[in-house]
């Protein structure tokens, strides 16, 4: 029998057991708070970076935009510095040319002044065909028929075409219709339909004026009506121009606003599909607000022949000459860059587009279908550009049709909704499974599916926190190897030890178990909150693609309004006739 | 008298530089000049009528007498080999669009979710659209949507 007082030696045990056991719960948690803490953290990095990336890539965009606007204003610059260096002396023989004629039809100018000047001008512009045309304009007003002739000869040599129609113009403008009529049969006798020169777009805009008289108008339109009816036939060429009409739409497009549509362009993988079917239907408004405004331009009634004269020869002798092409056309693709304020791709786009107008040499077909679309590239005004649209009446439908129905073509009505395993902040934490769904699926459909997998994902995660039996296997074991030498010491003393450790094991139990029901209750909190989340985007998400789909529909719609627009052009004569029934 | 309309636009400007697609436009190499022209010709109002009237009746005789007749119009206006024609479907849930095709002389409904014959599936997004009565697709693959007006959309 041993009288030794187990108590101290039992509270000392006990005090033991206590500690070590506040130290691992301490030691638990602190690891669990740190865990949750390091992942809130990751999560709020990852967004950080995903932000700073997307910043980061638009400055670095838009550093190069602005790098590509300063270069282009640089070389545009340079540009017309060097055209002007190269070219600028043809302005002058151009202003004399006017000026010549307008002291003709006045009057207070001596014929040798007259000479003098444009005997200078040739010597001081070799290779220019204007300069011989006007020295023949003198000889012509002094009656020296020989300098005439043979600066008339030396004109044509150096630009036949665009002599011809000089002279045609001249002669029109100083009353002489049937010399004129001869140069003007002259300049379209020499002429191949497939391969015309720029300036042919002054008959284009001559002819809208009625400018050379009836006998003349009625040459031209025979001439255009016969050219027209032979290309037409070839099918190839009909396409191009129904091409030439689908980009026309395609580039005046607009794009959709990002900010409206931010849920849907984030969950559905396939949103920039719908963006761009959205976007191609854009351009209806935009042609028919286009069109519009040139079928309702009302022409000025002309002041006399002779200034609508003077206009065209400022335009036969400003715009068309070829040497000044090439630079001309940097110019053009500089400007674009400057207008679209660095987007090198559409500038391309664009000026591509615009070059079509520079070409050298095109086809009567293709020349109206770009005085219909670009007559300020072709020197034709208004007047001109409406005559050509009636004439490309079909080419136009058509175009408003093939595009259309291209981009109906890949219509999609329902998007994907894909909510992925780092859709939100409980995605990440609670480990979500991951779920699609259909924006036309049905509502209720979708929430109970959105909760069903929030439940399976929370139940895994309710089942990893639950408490489990198995945790009273340590202090279990530790309280048994406590008795069990307490035991060795005094049977009592062991009885006692393992009575208390027991209560001690099962007291701790009982807290551990709380805490994990507290755990529990908090997760079935957050279950509440991430299916309200997830439903909440999916809700958002339909709203938006509503929106979008009606918008479509609105765009889409105006189809039938600007073929309506096509359809009643004034100036059209429709080739499009009723079927055989 | 001016009328002073706001259309709806989208009013931001291009930016990105996207080709519009061009699947339904391919040219359609080895047809003739001749069938092109006649593809391309505005349907009668008779031929639109009879289409429409496939989806009311629902006599079988009546309803094959439609089909033989809008074959022998299709044959009348050589315009190329006629696959069939694909339409929206008026039937209701759970149906959206049908398919008559010429060499059965029948009339198929289908959900969104069946396949349509060969050759037909270009033509079905673009049934969806309002703008369309219905859709011819040929048998060298043009498929021509035809606007209410029964003039050709392409």
């Amino acid at each position: 029998m041993s009288n030794v007082d187990p108590t101290p030696a039992l509270r000392g045990l006990q005090r033991e057991i206590e500690l070590m056991h506040r130290e691992m719960n301490l030691q638990f948690d602190g690891v669990g708070s740190e865990m949750g803490r390091i992942r809130g953290d990751m999560a709020l990095t990852k967004d950080e970076l995903t932000a700073l990336r997307r910043e980061f890539a638009e400055y670095v965009q838009q550093a190069a935009r602005q790098s590509n606007v300063q270069e282009s204003t640089t070389v545009v610059g340079n540009l017309r510095a060097e055209l002007e260096r190269q070219f600028g002396h043809y302005a002058v023989v151009r202003r004399t040319s006017t000026g010549i004629l307008q002291a003709f039809d006045v009057g207070n100018v001596t014929n040798q002044v007259v000479s003098q000047v444009s005997e200078e001008l040739i010597i001081q512009t070799p290779r220019y065909w204007l300069a011989p045309a006007i020295v023949a304009l003198a000889a012509w007003s002094r009656d020296d028929e020989e300098v005439a002739e043979k600066s008339v000869r030396e004109a044509f040599s150096r630009d036949k075409n665009k002599t011809s129609l000089f002279f045609a113009l001249i002669l029109r403008r100083q009353g002489r219709l049937d010399e004129a009529l001869r140069w003007l049969r002259h300049y379209l006798t020499s002429l191949d339909p497939l391969a015309l020169g720029r300036e042919f777009s002054i008959i284009l805009e001559a002819t809208s004026y009625d400018a050379f008289g009836p006998a003349g108008q009625a040459l031209l339109s025979e001439v255009m009506t016969r050219w027209c009816a032979e290309l037409r036939t070839r099918s190839e060429i009909v396409e191009d121009q129904i091409q030439t009409w689908i980009r026309e739409l395609g580039t005046n497009r607009e794009m959709v606003n990002g900010n409206e549509y931010t849920t849907i362009a984030t969950y559905a993988p396939a949103w920039s599909t719908f963006a761009a079917q959205l976007e191609q239907a854009s351009a209806l408004p935009v042609i028919i607000d286009k069109y519009e405004a040139i079928k309702a331009f009302d022409a000025p009634i002309p002041s006399s022949l002779e200034d609508i004269l003077d206009d065209i020869l400022d335009t036969l002798t400003e715009e068309f000459d070829e040497e000044e092409l090439p630079l001309r056309r940097e110019v053009l693709y500089h400007e674009a860059v400057i207008e679209t304020r660095g987007d090198l791709d559409l500038a391309r786009d664009r000026g591509d587009h615009l070059q079509k107008a520079l070409e050298e040499r095109i086809d009567v077909v293709s020349m109206q279908t770009r005085a219909a679309m670009t007559p300020e590239l072709l020197g034709v005004g208004t007047q001109t550009q409406r005559i050509a649209i009636g004439v490309g009446q079909d080419d136009f439908r058509t175009g408003v049709g093939r595009f259309c129905a291209a981009y109906r073509g890949q219509a999609v009505d329902n998007l994907k909704l894909t909510f992925s395993p780092t859709h939100s902040n409980y995605a990440t934490t609670y480990g979500f499974p991951g779920l699609t769904v259909q924006t036309n699926d049905d509502e209720q459909d979708v929430i109970s599916r959105i909760s069903a997998a929030w439940k399976k994902s929370f139940d895994a995660h309710i089942a990893k926190i639950s408490f489990k039996n198995s945790w009273y296997y340590k202090p279990a074991a530790i309280a048994g190897v406590v008795a069990l030498i307490s035991f060795f010491i005094n049977v009592w003393l062991g009885v006692l030890v393992l009575l208390a450790a027991a209560g001690i094991v099962y007291y701790q139990g009982e807290e551990a178990r709380k805490k994990c029901e507290a755990e529990i209750a908090a997760a079935r909190a957050a279950q509440v909150s991430a299916i309200e989340h997830t439903t909440g985007i999916f809700r958002d998400a339909v709203a938006e693609f509503v929106d979008a789909r009606l918008l479509y529909g609105e765009l889409d719609a105006q189809e039938a309004e600007l073929l309506r627009l096509i359809d009643t052009w004034p100036t059209a004569d429709s080739t499009l006739s009723e079927g055989a029934a | 008298m001016e009328i002073n309309r706001t259309r709806r636009r989208l009013n931001e400007p291009l930016k990105a530089n996207t080709v519009a697609p061009q699947s339904v436009t391919a040219a359609v190499p080895g047809l003739s000049a001749l069938e092109r022209g006649n593809r391309a010709r505005r349907r009668s109002r008779e031929l639109l009528d009879a289409v429409q009237r496939l989806d009311t009746t629902l006599d079988p005789a009546a309803h094959q007498q439609i089909v033989d007749w809008v074959q022998e119009h299709y044959d009348d206006r050589n315009g190329g080999q006629l696959l069939g024609l694909f339409g929206r479907c008026y039937l209701g849930p759970p149906f959206v669009d049908h398919a008559m095709d010429m060499s059965g002389h029948i009339l198929e409904h289908f959900k969104p979710g069946d396949a349509v014959p060969t050759g037909f599936a270009p033509a079905r997004p673009l049934v969806r659209s309002e703008a369309y009565l219905f859709v011819e697709v040929y048998s060298d693959g043009q498929v021509v949507p035809v606007r209410i007006d029964g003039s050709s959309a392409v």
